[in-house]
This record gives C-alpha cells, sequence and structure tokens, in this order.
C-alpha cells in the first residue's frame, strides 16, 4: 500500500537526520509509516550505515591498542630526548650568544675607548706638531698682512713666537686700530722685512690678517669673541668657531692648548 | 598501572601535564579505538590510520596544556585525528595514492607482533568472505569518492553513534551542516552502491 503523496513527503536530510535521532515518534514517524518511498530510503539508510561500520569494523585491522599507544608513548619519549638535546645544545648556543654578545660590547666600548682616545691623541698629537713647527707655547704669530698699499698677502714674520700674556685684556675694549697697532708691536721686534712693517704703519689700513694663534680654549673664544664684537669677520678657521665656543666652558681651565689658523678681516 | 574508571580524563592530563607519561598513556588507550576507526574511515587503510592515530597522540601530547576544557577532551582529540587524516589523504591523493585497500592485511588482535597474515576465519564460509571483501572494495572506492567533508561526517557519526552536536565541535561547523553533509553522504552512497 503506498499513499505516498510527493509533496508531503519529508526531505532527504530530514529523513536521515530523523533515522539517525533514533527515529523518534512525531510527523515523520507518522508519515513513514504510510509512505513506502520514505521507508525504503530510510531502510538504505540504514543499509548503508550497516555496510559501513562493517567496512570500519571489519575492514580496519588495528594492532592492539596498547601497540599503537606503546608506539606513540615511545614516539614522545623519543621527541622529549631531542627536545632535552635541543633545550641543552640550545643552551650551548644561548652561553655562545652571550659570549659572542658580551665579547662585541667589550669591543665597542673598547673601540669607543680607544676613538676616544685617539681625539685626545689627534689633539695631542696637533699639539705636537705646532709645538714642532710654529708655536711652542701659548702665543699668537702673526704671519701675513695686507695692507691696501701693498698688492696682495705680505709675509711679515715667519717662524717668530710671540708671548701672549695679557694680550686678549689688552684687547678688551680696543678699536681696530688699537688692535691693530697691538698686532704690530707684537711682530715689530722680530719683522724682518721692514719695509712690510713701514707700510703697514703708513697704511694704517690692514684689510686682512692672518694669525696662527696657540692658545688655550677660553682664551680663544675670548679673543673670537672681542674680535666680533670689533666688527672683525672671519673669513677662514681651521678650527670652527662654535667648536671653540662649546670647548671653552669646560676647557678653560684644564690648559688644553688648540692651534687656531684663521684669517680676519675687519 | 590498570586504567582506574573513576579517574577522568582531566586527572589523567592534568598527571600528564607534570610528565607522567604513563597517564598519558591511560588516556590514550582510552580513545585509540575510537580515534583508529575514525582515521580509517577516513583512509581507509590500515597502516595510514595507525600513522595518523601514532601522529595525533604525539601532537595530542605537545599540545595538551593548550586544552582549555571548554569542550570535551575526546572532542578535542577527534579534532585532531580527523584533521591529521585529511591532511594524510590530501598528501596520498596528491601521490597519486590511496587507492588499495588493505583488506588482506589481516593481523592478529591482540597481538604486539606487528607481522601481518591470514588467519582462517571458521565462521563464514569462504563465498561469503569473498563477497565481503568485494562488497568492502566496493564501499571503500565508494566512500573515497565522496566529497571530503561529507564522507568525514558521515565517519564520525558512524563511528560509536556520535551526536551531531558532537560532530559539529568536531569538525568546527554547525549541526545544519553536519545534517546536511551526513544526508549528502548517504544519498551519494545509496546512488552508487545501487541500494
Amino acid at each position: 500500500m503506498n499513499k505516498n503523496r510527493k509533496n508531503d513527503c519529508p526531505s532527504s536530510e530530514d529523513l536521515s537526520a530523523w533515522y539517525d535521532a533514533g527515529q523518534p515518534s512525531g510527523r515523520i514517524s507518522v508519515h513513514i509509516a504510510t509512505c513506502d518511498k520514505c521507508r525504503h530510503e530510510v531502510e538504505s539508510f540504514a543499509s548503508i550505515d550497516l555496510e559501513l561500520s562493517s567496512f570500519i569494523n571489519d575492514g580496519s585491522k588495528m594492532r592492539t591498542q596498547v601497540d599503537i599507544t606503546s608506539e606513540s608513548i615511545r614516539k614522545i619519549a623519543q621527541e622529549q630526548q631531542q627536545t632535552y638535546k635541543k633545550r641543552a645544545s640550545g643552551k650551548r648556543i644561548y652561553l655562545l650568544y652571550v659570549a659572542i654578545f658580551t665579547i662585541s660590547v667589550l669591543g665597542a666600548v673598547m673601540h669607543l675607548w680607544r676613538q676616544h682616545n685617539q681625539r685626545m691623541t689627534y689633539q695631542d698629537t696637533k699639539v705636537k706638531i705646532a709645538e714642532k713647527n710654529s708655536l711652542s707655547k701659548e702665543g699668537v704669530k702673526l704671519i701675513a698682512i695686507e695692507t691696501s698699499n701693498t698688492n696682495g698677502m705680505q709675509l711679515v714674520q715667519e717662524n717668530k713666537e710671540v708671548d701672549l700674556a695679557g694680550i686678549t685684556q689688552e684687547w678688551s675694549g680696543k678699536d681696530l686700530n688699537t688692535i691693530k697697532a697691538l698686532l704690530i708691536s707684537l711682530v715689530e721686534t722680530d719683522i724682518r722685512s721692514q719695509e712690510a712693517l713701514e707700510a703697514i704703519k703708513q697704511t694704517n689700513s690692514v684689510t686682512y690678517l692672518q694669525v696662527i694663534l696657540r692658545l688655550n680654549y677660553g682664551l680663544l673664544n675670548q679673543l673670537q669673541l672681542e674680535l666680533q664684537k670689533q666688527g672683525w669677520k672671519f673669513i677662514y678657521s681651521d678650527v670652527s668657531l662654535e667648536q671653540i665656543g662649546q670647548y671653552a666652558d669646560y676647557k678653560e681651565n684644564d690648559g688644553a692648548l688648540v692651534e687656531m689658523r684663521f684669517t680676519v678681516s675687519p | 598501572m590498570e586504567d582506574n574508571p573513576s579517574v577522568s580524563d582531566l586527572e589523567l592530563i592534568q598527571k600528564s601535564l607534570n610528565n607522567d607519561l604513563h597517564a598519558f598513556e591511560l588516556l590514550m588507550n582510552r580513545h585509540v579505538q575510537k580515534a583508529y576507526h575514525i582515521a580509517y574511515g577516513v583512509l581507509g587503510d590500515n597502516h595510514d590510520a595507525e600513522e595518523v592515530v601514532q601522529d595525533s597522540f604525539v601532537r595530542i601530547h605537545r599540545a595538551l596544556s593548550s586544552f582549555r576544557g571548554d569542550s570535551e577532551f575526546s572532542t578535542w582529540m577527534y579534532r585532531i585525528v580527523i584533521n591529521q587524516a585529511r591532511n594524510r589523504f590530501r598528501w596520498n591523493k596528491r601521490r597519486g595514492q590511496g587507492v588499495n585497500i588493505s583488506i588482506d592485511d589481516t593481523q592478529i588482535p591482540n597481538s604486539s607482533s606487528q607481522r601481518s597474515f591470514d588467519l582462517p576465519d571458521d565462521t563464514q564460509n569462504p563465498v561469503d568472505q569473498i563477497s565481503k571483501r568485494e562488497l568492502h572494495q566496493k564501499i571503500y572506492q565508494e566512500m573515497m569518492a565522496l566529497p571530503e567533508l561529507n564522507r568525514e561526517a558521515l565517519v564520525l557519526r558512524n563511528v560509536h553513534d556520535m551526536s551531531y552536536e558532537q560532530i559539529a565541535e568536531v569538525l568546527d561547523c554547525k549541526v545544519g551542516t553536519v545534517k546536511s553533509r551526513i544526508a549528502r553522504a548517504r544519498i551519494e552512497l545509496k546512488k552508487r552502491l545501487r541500494l
């Protein structure tokens, strides 16, 4: 007897779920009781499940569970052992890294220390060279003066050391002509070219001064400020004026000397 | 040490986390059969299934500390097993393997021996045995031809009657999806097996 009315049949999905739910009573149960097609479909599901279970349970020839788990435990133990080994070697690698890092840091510190010393050494060397080649003590050396009545720079003095004691104090507050006079007086006694000196005296118009100074930073800074105050411009300086200013604050009292070559123009 | 059923999975997990490998072994022994059937259902090969289960156990041991207990341990575990089985299936497929059934690869049950050999089965006559093998071969072929997700859902359903809710948790999908995947797998198999 087939009282199946196609439109009333539940979907295969619903039949499958109904079958899996243990065939509870309800609309589908009532329907299946009267519908051969749906009943047949559910029966086919049951057959499939049966065959599949048989396939899984009979077909799978599992070794004993003890064998499988034992094998897994053996693998885990082996893995743990390897992990311990890795950790141990990891520890060694870590120590190696620490050693390398320490050595690198020490190397960097040493490098910085050397650089610092080199700077000091450079500065000292510079002073030494200055001592050898130009000035051996704090002082000033006027090496060239260009005047309006000479053609170009004129060498007025060579290898002449002049004691600068008190010179910056003397310059302080002085006008351009006074400073010029002071500079001239500095070189006057040793000037070889009397003609040049005469020219300076006569023209009274210094246009450039090329000077080597060996002073401590404090005095140099003072001189620099003084010249600038007097309206002199630094056309050339082999030590930056900013650097002199920076060093002046804390180098003033330690007696470190710096040699500076500069050209100034009123 | 015998497994004491009064000791819960969670207690064994706790012990395992304290590096008690024996506790972990007991825990795995509780679930190995189901795990194996799932792997076999998905792969249809004893050797592959065994390897998948073993690999899964190793992975489970590694990841045990990440088990938060939000779901049943078994659900969490089967998820790992089915993922491993899925990976193996895909790998086999890429390599062009996984089309041979190892029905003849009979081993002695309850034995630690790994050697396999045929045993006379006096419960069935030879004709029955052959037809059963043929049927299994056919089911295997059709099962492996099913879409992966549908096959997995059907296998989980047939292994120890897992509920739709459990299957949804293992496959990380909705119950409605499980329902339709199982139905589709059955309809497809029914068609293919001409049942």
